[in-house]
């Protein structure tokens, strides 16, 4: 196992502005970890520093105290699993497993039951005796995965974007055996993608990255209910938090140009300009009658699998609340909006959260 | 567009067999199915590029069957981001219509028309790898929505892209092609995705038409328990169980009271499907197991319950939980949506949704 320490972490590519600006960040030991961000984030640069595949252009990466920054992956004892599979297409997925054991001073017995375990654990017992060649994506990935655990040297396990060529009906069968294969090894696991759904899935901890700085560190419920800044409210959830600007005075937040339109929010002490954020299913859609603070018109409705999503233009934003499938609002409804108070998060108009 | 009686094979392997569907334009017709169930080739026969076994296909009263591909007057998005590396996106987008016999300024006039409803038009002098993703689908899906094309194929299109832009250009696509003289075909392989199309859906499974309808009637009527598994997502919860007068019993699960949408079916035994956004934590149980491994996906967390009885169980629910591998867990349901179905799994009596 390994504890990673970034310190004072930049990178840039030649003479570019910098890709991963100035960081320092510790990844404790055994956790598991995902890097979020879109493309262009940052993401894949940071993970290529932890692997050391790349060099920062500036500060020191430790791997348990010790100086690893011009270490290459193998020294590191650092294993990972690429976007696409590596593995010996005419080797049997035995033959496969059994690979990195090969050099180590370990007897066939050992091997043997090492290639057994690790099998099982991934689900691959059925298929040890086939050729790799013949196997669809996702257990190509299981092998690449199974290759990296199956070494008991290996202190960090790093993943670049794993499922990109699994087949989108198995990814949920590779995203159950990852959560699987957690705690039972005595790894530190970091997960790179830009798939909040696998990066929420698979870790106790998500670092949300953008434009090369780190957003938010947290666990997937606290990116959740409490973004630490309005970009990583609309980037998480599906769809993201509502950001409606607005001004508070005196627990009155106004909205609109001139601040006309008011919603009583005593709650708030804050005072001046700020983004109200919202989740979809924290907003409270009545008929226009029942004269809730927002008025608005449904210009969409989707159907979801477990609920449906209205759009509602306001006079000053556009809101999207989800609803349960047995409402029956339709597109062109007048509608009147609430928002449950306690959901409600304010962040300055520059999109840091205010506390308290 | 009508389609009869398609069969396509490949070998001694039928791609499809005997598929019929009846389509009109103006909605998006989804074509739902996992990996291999024969979506890609339907398209494929539609567009010209797979000979038929047998069958015809027909636009209005003109018989498409034994029209070359270019004839068809039919548009396709891939997957995968295609377009001309070394033209800009407006020779992109133009590039169909430069085949045929059209004004330099009616070309320019429609590029920058389409370019405009996909916001494309500050990228129009752009080379594809100077663009994103999400754009460079845009210029492929301009290029197939400015042949005007009567027919529009669309596979699995934004599969290779971010949840968020996803949403975007989903919407963007409905506001563009709904109400459209244009008949639609979108492969998915992803049921919330057809269901947010909002046209028909045709469920295909081994080249099989398991069943074609409305979207939110054959999610609200699944006519077997195949088509209610394909239909929802996580898949739904299927649990052997019996009626006998005013008992519901489910096989290691709780009693429950009958509940109303089941009065009128005779005792005895059935499958019962529970969508996992029925089922909710609860307390005090009464059905209890231990959690398998928990998923977030968008804004719900579903935890997949291991029960004694060997077999799992989904719960999905709001919001972002956080329950460790074998956790207890204890959940309930409402016995209003649930759905009968025969033990051959062919659907009993509509449910009613709650």
């Amino acid at each position: 196992m390994a504890e990673i320490r970034l310190e004072g972490v930049s990178h840039c590519y030649e003479d570019s502005k910098p890709v991963l600006k100035k960081m320092d960040f510790v990844f404790e030991d055994g956790g598991t970890y995902a890097l979020l961000g879109a493309s262009g984030s940052g993401k894949s640069t940071m993970l290529n520093i932890l692997s050391g595949l790349l060099r920062p252009t500036e500060g020191r990466v430790y791997y348990n105290k010790r100086v690893v920054t011009d270490m290459t992956p193998g020294q590191r004892l650092c294993a990972q699993v690429f976007q696409f599979p590596v593995v010996y297409d005419t080797m049997t997925i035995a033959e496969n497993l059994a690979f990195p054991l090969l050099r180590q001073k370990l007897g066939k017995k050992d091997i043997a039951k090492r290639v057994t375990t690790i099998a099982h654990e991934l689900d691959l017992t059925p298929y040890l005796q086939q050729k790799a060649r013949s196997l669809g994506p996702h257990l190509k990935q299981l092998i690449s995965l199974g290759r990296a655990l199956i070494r008991r040297d290996v202190k960090v396990i790093l993943f670049d974007e794993p499922l990109t060529v699994v087949d989108q009906e198995k990814k949920a069968l590779v995203r159950r055996l990852l959560a699987r294969i957690q705690g039972a090894h005595p790894v530190t696991m970091i997960y790179v993608t830009h798939d909040q759904v696998e990066a929420l899935s698979f870790a106790e901890k998500v670092v949300v990255l953008h434009e090369g700085d780190i957003m938010q560190v947290g666990t997937p419920a606290e990116l959740y209910n409490d973004p630490s800044h309005a970009f990583v409210g609309k980037f998480i959830g599906s769809p993201g938090m509502n950001m409606i600007p607005g001004a508070v005075q005196k627990g009155v937040v106004g909205f609109g140009k001139t601040y006309q339109e008011r919603y009583p929010m005593a709650h708030l002490d804050h005072k001046g300009p700020v983004l109200l954020g919202v989740r979809p299913e924290s907003v409270v859609v009545g008929r226009a009658e029942e004269a809730l603070p927002i008025g608005g018109v449904v210009s969409h409705l989707e159907n979801h699998i477990a609920h449906k999503i209205l759009t509602v233009e306001t006079s000053f934003s556009r809101i999207a609340a989800l609803v349960p499938h047995s409402t029956n609002h339709r597109v062109g409804d007048q509608v009147s909006l609430s928002f449950k108070p306690e959901a409600v998060r304010v962040f300055h108009p520059s999109g840091e959260a205010m506390h308290g | 567009m009508r389609l009869t009686d398609i069969v396509v094979k490949e070998g001694h392997n039928s791609l499809l067999s005997k598929l019929s569907l009846s389509l009109e334009s103006g909605r998006i017709h989804a074509l739902l199915g996992p990996v291999a169930a024969g979506k890609t080739s339907l398209l494929r026969c539609v567009a010209g590029l797979q000979p038929l076994a047998s069958g015809e296909i027909w636009l209005d009263t003109h018989c498409l069957t034994k029209e070359p591909p270019s004839k068809r007057g039919v548009a396709m998005v891939y997957q995968q981001f295609i377009n001309y590396p070394s033209m800009s996106v407006f020779d992109n987008i133009a590039a169909p219509l430069r085949r045929q016999k059209i004004s330099k300024d009616q070309i320019t006039s429609r590029v920058n028309g389409v370019a405009k409803e996909l916001d494309l038009e500050g990228l129009l002098n752009r080379r594809p790898h100077q663009l994103s993703g999400g754009q460079q689908q845009r210029t492929a899906l301009a290029r197939a929505l400015v042949q005007e094309a009567k027919v529009l194929l669309l596979d699995e299109p934004f599969v290779n892209l971010d949840v968020n832009l996803r949403e975007s250009l989903r919407h963007t696509l409905q506001e563009i092609l709904v109400g459209r003289d244009c008949v639609v075909l979108y492969a998915t392989t992803e049921a919330e995705e057809a269901l947010i199309l909002g046209g028909t859906v045709s469920l295909l499974y081994e080249g099989r038409l398991l069943q074609h309808g409305g979207v939110e009637e054959v999610f609200r009527d699944p006519i077997t328990t195949s088509a209610a598994a394909m239909m929802t997502s996580p898949t739904m919860n299927f649990v052997e169980g019996r009626i006998f007068g005013n008992h519901l019993s489910l096989d290691g699960l709780s009693d429950y009271s009958l509940p109303d949408h089941f009065k009128e079916i005779a005792e005895g035994r059935y499958v019962f499907g529970i969508r996992p956004d029925q089922v909710r934590p609860s307390h005090q149980g009464p059905n209890r197991g231990v959690v398998d491994y928990q998923e977030v996906t968008g804004s719900h967390s579903t935890t997949h319950v291991k029960m004694a009885s060997g077999g799992t169980f989904a719960c999905q629910t709001r919001g972002v939980l956080s329950h460790g591998q074998g956790d207890d867990f204890a959940f309930d349901f409402d016995t209003g949506g649930i759905l009968a179905f025969s033990l051959e799994g062919k659907l009993v009596k509509p449910a009613r949704l709650i």
